[in-house]
């Protein structure tokens, strides 16, 4: 009985191979002095192939090696480039853009593309699963093909960050064919560098390259990103050489890599901002001196420290520093930064209605942010505010926000490099305005800017948006967190940009 | 046999609907749901969330909703991920074989250190060998598992650089690293076992005889005692690899495996409601299922449970 039993397990196991998920490793060629397959340890997951479904940097990393949209955004120059459209033009209102298309792109599956593509991902767009896909093609006024490379896209309001929204790759153009013949496969069909090959949700996405591509063609012929959650072993992976990049190390581990000749560090500060959101429609935080006095009564620094292990860049606005229109000269306006003075902080709580202190709830949804709060709720003692700290999941965090539910939040937002962008955080109406902040002045200039074309005026209107804010002070800017990449040595060409969505099309590893 | 493994499988038609209920309406309590992830994640203004809610069939009591999904289930459907979009049988199906292997795995990996361990510690009796023993079990059972993973491959895959950090793509290499991770989770509680019902067996009558007729030692232990001791043995382990079954998540996240374990966990947090309930059902089903094989091993271990069967039989015709 025994042997039986034993020898069962051994058959069992023996026969893990079997039922093994992953492709049989193939020998890169050997003429090629670069390895064949390049292997990138990444921490997020993905959930699908489909570039028009999801909106996670995790995903953009993907769909940005796989697809193209009409335009590209290089995030080094900040500009917009040229990609499935070679040039554009808009009318003087701003409503109505054509686009001139390239033709000698052909899709994955060897259809050409033309401006019947552009029609049909229209089309697509307005049933994708995705709102803010969805939101954006069921908002065009119209759109039409004037012929096989030209296309023209009417808008019911002027829109001049036009072309950076559709620069995003959740706007890449799909082919009409592939998607009608296979409605769940044939959004994988793209005009990309690489084609999806094989995509297994929480382990890991493979892409081979196209060798019909109409730009540059990549070194690697094969792309492999590993889904390795855990920063350790993720690490780990890239010091033995079963992965050549690793995306976000842990911070405290950054030591192990520098210390470690064949390995290559590159670090950054993110553009995610993470801020506290004080409710202005809380009775005590729509006072607000209250919520001044909380945010000079704050140390960002300390945060910074024991939140982010010292890694991060503070925060001196709700702005992205690295957006257009930003604008820090606080003096110049009569104002100050949000510098630590605890004398200030007094002052600003004694010409409030509550002098003698407040109770108050703050919310976070992860263990970090909680770390931060408990920094926070320590350095509000000394102006006798009473922190109580509350911690919930994304969802749960989510549905606070969406009935108004809490105080105060600690969150992060990654905003693009448009000023209109920052209408998120700051107009009624939008799901990450945590502050519920609703002033009809800077409502008012958000709409003026957008279909400002004078780049002196649009500026002003953004610096007068911002001075408005850091006054009435509905968030307290607190710090960008720093990331990086760990490669091996012999890796090079991939561009890793600061919002993280790293370009990987052209990386190549020497053997 | 035949029929109580019927009866037993039909047992599990109230345990489908309990645990479906069960999850539906805790879920349901759970704050926020998958709209309100995307209303931050793809930054949707309020108008557009409703929408989204009846999309996904969020609208209506959980009475409701939980009517309409076993309406489904009972066609053999258990519905569509609102994450991936893909069916959740497809999900299951594709996570379920990693998840078996790393169970089959850790189990062999649990009992060839815990039966030895449990047989030599009930043979020698309050001596040191024995408290050592009970000692190292324990250490075993202390040990997080996330810490154990974490170090095995800093020391096994990184320095010695023997076997690989994690993932599923290497065959019995990329198995070995998690099975011991969570088998020495599940020895301590095994090895225990194990020398609890020797003791109680080493102590019958009938295993002096055995030793009078003039049997080995070895011989005594291995095939007269181990015999009749297995049965609260195979409970214990049948009832872990049932479990195991369920998934492994902390193991998972460390070794990267790509288990049913995370496939829940990640759909708990993403409020993929009809992936963690249709997870959840065919888990369920998967767990009956292996608690009733462990039951009818009963029968082919012990003559006298198959004797009793047999009874039964007799009697009903």
């Amino acid at each position: 009985m025994k042997k039986t039993v034993i020898a069962m397990l051994l058959i069992l196991l023996s026969l893990s191979p079997c039922f093994a998920t992953g492709v049989k490793e193939e020998q890169p060629a050997k003429t090629a002095s670069y390895k064949e397959e390049v292997v990138i340890g990444v921490q997020s997951k993905t959930s699908g192939t489909n570039p028009t479904s999801q909106t996670s940097v995790a995903h953009k990393i993907l769909f940005n090696l796989t697809h193209n949209s009409l335009v590209g955004y290089d995030e080094k120059s900040k500009e917009i480039v040229p990609e499935l459209a070679v040039e554009w033009k808009s009318s003087s209102d701003l409503k109505t853009w054509t686009f001139t298309l390239r033709n000698d792109v052909t899709f994955h599956n060897g259809q050409k593309f033309t401006a019947d593509d552009v029609l049909y991902t229209a089309e697509y767009g307005r049933t994708a699963s995705n709102a803010t896909v969805k939101s954006f093609w069921t908002g065009l006024e119209s759109i039409k093909a004037i012929d096989d490379t030209h296309v023209e896209l009417v808008l019911k309001t002027a829109n001049l960050d036009l072309l950076y929204l559709i620069s995003n790759e959740y706007f890449a153009i799909l082919n009409r064919e592939a998607v009608v013949a296979d409605a769940t496969k044939g959004p994988d069909i793209g005009t990309g560098p690489y084609m999806n090959k094989e995509f297994y949700s929480g382990d890991y996405t493979l892409l081979e390259r196209f060798d019909s591509y109409w730009g540059t063609l990549p070194a690697a012929k094969y792309l492999r990103f590993r889904y390795l959650p855990e920063g350790t072993a993720r690490l780990a992976a890239l010091e033995n050489g079963e992965i050549d990049v690793c995306q976000a190390p842990n911070n405290t581990e950054l030591d192990i890599i520098k210390a470690n000749a064949e390995l290559v560090l590159n670090t950054y500060q993110t553009t995610a901002l993470t801020f506290l959101a004080l409710n202005t429609e809380d009775p005590v935080l729509s006072d607000q001196n209250v919520r001044l006095a909380i945010a000079y009564a704050i140390n960002i620094q300390d945060v910074i420290d024991g939140a982010a292990s010292g890694f991060a860049g503070i925060a001196n606005g709700m702005w992205g520093f690295f957006q257009y229109g930003y604008f820090d000269d606080w003096k110049s306006v009569g104002q100050s930064s949000y510098a630590t003075n605890v004398e200030t902080a007094k002052q600003y709580l004694a010409k409030s209605k509550y002098p003698q202190g407040a109770t108050l709830k703050f919310t976070a949804a992860s263990s970090w942010t909680v770390n931060a709060l408990q920094i926070i709720q320590d350095q509000l003692k000394a102006i006798n505010i009473k922190v109580e700290i509350e911690q919930v999941d994304a969802a749960g965090l989510s549905r606070k926000t969406t009935t108004g539910d809490y105080q105060a939040i600690i969150y992060s937002v990654t905003f693009t490099s448009a000023g209109s962008d920052s209408a998120r955080i700051f107009t009624p109406g939008n799901s990450v305005n945590y502050a519920r902040y609703n002033n009809a002045r800077v409502n008012e200039l958000f709409n003026l800017a957008g279909s400002d074309t004078n780049d002196t005026t649009r500026k002003a209107k953004y610096k007068e948006i911002q001075t408005i804010v850091h006054a009435e002070c509905p968030y307290v800017p607190l710090y960008y967190a720093n990331s990086g990449v760990a490669h091996s040595k012999k890796a090079e060409g991939a561009v890793y940009n600061t919002s993280g969505n790293h370009d990987y099309t052209y990386i190549k590893v020497a053997k | 046999m035949l029929r109580y493994a019927m009866k037993r499988l039909l047992l599990m038609i109230p345990v489908i609907i309990g645990v479906s209920f069960l999850i539906f309406f805790i879920m349901d309590l759970a704050p926020g749901d998958i709209v309100d992830l995307k209303l931050a994640e793809e930054g949707l203004t309020y108008e557009q969330t409703e929408q989204l809610r009846e999309a996904y069939g969020l609208t209506g009591s959980v009475f409701t909703r939980y009517f309409s999904y076993m309406l489904n289930f009972l066609k053999g459907d258990l519905g569509t991920s609102n994450v991936s979009g893909r069916p959740v049988l497809d999900s299951f199906l594709e996570k379920m074989p990693a998840t078996i292997v790393l169970a089959c795995a850790s189990i062999f990996v649990s009992i060839i250190i815990s039966i030895p361990l449990g047989i030599y510690a009930a043979i020698k009796r309050g001596t040191f060998a024995d408290n050592a023993s009970m000692v190292l079990s324990f250490i075993g059972l202390s040990i997080p598992n996330f810490w154990l993973g974490l170090m095995l491959i800093i020391v096994v895959a990184l320095n010695v650089s023997w076997l690989p950090t994690g993932g599923f793509t290497k065959g019995i290499a990329s198995v070995i690293l998690p099975a011991i991770t969570v088998g020495t989770g599940l020895t301590a509680t095994l090895a225990r076992t194990t020398r609890s019902s020797m003791l109680d067996v080493l102590s019958q009558d009938y295993l002096r005889t055995e030793r009078a007729k003039g049997h080995k030692e070895f011989k005594v232990i291995m095939k007269y005692a181990l015999r009749n001791a297995l049965i609260p043995i195979i409970t214990i382990a049948g009832g872990q690899f049932a479990v195991t079954l369920g998934g492994a998540v902390l193991t998972e996240t460390v070794f990267s495996w790509p288990g049913v374990g995370r496939l829940i966990v990640d759909a708990v947090n993403s409020r993929d409601v009809p992936m963690v309930v249709g997870c959840i059902i065919l888990k369920s089903i998967t767990i009956g299922i292996v608690v009733l094989i462990v039951d009818l091993l009963y029968a082919v271990i012990d003559p006298r449970i198959k004797a009793q069967y047999a009874k039964r039989k007799r009697k009903t015709a």
